[in-house]
């Protein structure tokens, strides 16, 4: 259950992790939250979206067929299986 | 600070952490993971964050804060306090939530460091021992640096690089001020906090004085040639204010050599200049806890094995925020921050036995030129032994020749980080 965390520290909360990947994929979504951390009117939060969903957008920022002021030049710096690990564990299921 | 002192000390810190380490001195604690000792050193963006990721990774830690102060005075944004936009109360936030969440608090500074023994001096002589030791102390400004600079200097010359006090007096300086006075900003060479922050401040008190005091002039003296988001500022300078803001470079011979804050004089190598308000942005150093104790090199700053943050001068000492050598990543609210979670997160994994993780992090660093026109830097970056390294084809600045619409879009994403982030820190 991570729906609507008032903060994405909690990120964290669980079983920490005997699995590597996913303890990494936790680690670099945890930097997200400096900007889509809350609940915002301005940017969107991340908690409400489908992973599935999500993934898609990163990608098509990372690409460039989405253009955004800031997340185009974010995303270009990790792989697609990073990109797609973050949104699994940012989005909703 | 007696550079050859601590040489030799941080050498025989080392050392005798090893020892320490594998429990060959008395002393030594166990490392369990439950109920392990964490002290953090400092209040701000980057130990009140590690403090509480610590508590949320594993609630059984026993997880001290040492931060003298009741209050913390945020950095970011306060330039709108010197441009009259914004009251220091907003930028102003207590340790309340942090203590709910399970932190003590403890008043008072940090003195002296024994890692030897895994012990931590307090100013009033009392000691805190730790199993492992998170230092975010920030940092304190190099007097030494610049001849004539001084406490008492920075009465006149207000530096207001630690907001505060010293950010209401240059606002009530510049309110002070005749129409047609010379502002004069110096920028320090690299590295420093906030590497975008002296152009932003340019920025919004050029708006200021264009609005209320159109006469009046704004130099700054940069003790470098490049700066960050440089060609981004210079355009929207000429586009926002003409020419009411002069910059001068190292090559220009604007290298500020001395400053004399009783005639309100500014030297640099070829050159006098007179100021009505003088806003020294000095040289910088990490705070003096990590100068006094050792943990910082003769850079002044912090020296730090990248992906685990461990100091590489003392065992089980970990160093974040603008302290911390972090090299690409530059020194900010947002690397402090993402910085801190990983940090409490190799910590926590340490204190379970388990491996340094490999990870990446990012920073995004928002600048307002007015408040309705922002602009922003961003990097991605991955730790190699010792450095964080940029993400190569990642990161960089908003575009040149963007709309209005988009630096207005950026401008309120920085407002929005803003809020965001202190309400995750300190909320």
């Amino acid at each position: 259950m991570k729906a609507f965390a008032p903060w994405l520290m909690l990120l964290f909360i669980g079983p920490l992790a005997a699995d590597e990947t996913d303890a990494r994929a936790r680690a670099m979504a945890a930097t997200c939250s400096g900007c889509h951390g809350g609940v915002s009117q301005v940017l969107p939060a991340l908690a409400r979206i489908e992973s599935r969903v999500l993934a898609q957008q990163l990608l098509a920022f990372k690409s460039g067929e989405r253009s955004g002021t800031l997340m185009n030049r974010i995303a270009r710096g990790y792989t697609d299986d990073e990109l797609t690990s973050i949104a699994d564990i940012l989005g909703q299921p | 600070m007696n550079r050859p002192i601590n040489t030799r000390r941080r050498q025989m810190l080392k050392g005798m952490g090893l020892l320490a380490a594998s429990g060959l001195l008395p002393g030594c604690v166990s490392t369990a993971a439950t109920g392990a000792r964490v002290v953090v050193v400092g209040g701000g963006f980057a130990g009140v964050s590690a403090a509480r990721a610590l508590m949320q990774l594993d609630p059984s830690l026993d997880v001290t804060l040492v931060e003298p102060d009741q209050r913390y005075v945020a950095c970011p944004f306060s330039n709108l306090v010197i441009s009259g936009e914004r009251s220091i109360a907003d930028q102003t936030f207590d340790y309340g939530a942090t203590i709910r969440s399970g932190v003590r608090h403890i008043p008072l500074a940090a003195q002296d460091l024994d890692p030897i023994n895994h012990q931590l001096t307090l100013v009033d002589g009392s000691t805190l021992a730790y199993d492992k030791l998170i230092m975010a102390p920030g940092i304190s400004i190099n007097y030494d640096a610049l001849p004539g600079y001084s406490v008492a200097a920075s009465q006149n010359m207000p530096h207001a690089w630690q907001a505060g006090p010293q950010t209401t007096l240059l606002a009530s300086q510049l309110a002070a001020m005749r129409d047609g006075g010379t502002v004069v900003i110096t920028a320090p060479a690299n590295p420093f906090r906030c590497p975008p922050g002296p152009y932003e401040r340019a920025s919004l008190i050029a708006a200021y004085l264009q609005k209320y005091k159109p006469k009046s002039k704004l130099l700054i003296l940069d003790s470098k040639d490049s700066f960050s988001k440089k060609s981004l500022f210079q355009a929207a300078w000429k586009s926002e204010f003409g020419a009411l803001i002069e910059w001068q470079g190292v090559s220009d011979g604007a290298r500020v050599v001395r400053v004399d804050a009783d005639k309100m004089t500014l030297h640099t190598d070829f050159d006098t200049v007179r100021a009505d308000v003088a806003n020294i942005i000095p040289p910088q150093q990490a705070a003096k806890i990590a100068l006094a104790t050792g943990i910082a090199d003769d850079t002044g700053w912090c020296p730090i094995e990248a992906a685990s943050f461990a100091s590489r001068v003392a065992d089980d000492v970990h160093v974040i925020g603008d302290a911390a050598i972090a090299n690409a990543m530059p020194k900010s609210a947002f690397s402090a921050n993402a910085q801190a979670k990983l940090c409490a997160l190799q910590v926590s994994r340490a204190l379970r036995g388990e491996s340094t993780l490999d990870s990446k992090l990012m920073n995004t660093c928002y600048s307002l030129v007015t408040p309705n026109y922002g602009i922003s830097v961003a990097g991605v970056y991955t730790a190699e032994g010792n450095r964080w390294l940029e993400v190569e084809g990642a990161g960089g600045t908003s575009p040149a020749g963007a709309s209005r619409k988009v630096r207005q879009l950026e401008a309120d994403y920085a407002r929005h980080w803003f809020s965001t982030i202190t309400q995750e820190v300190f909320g």
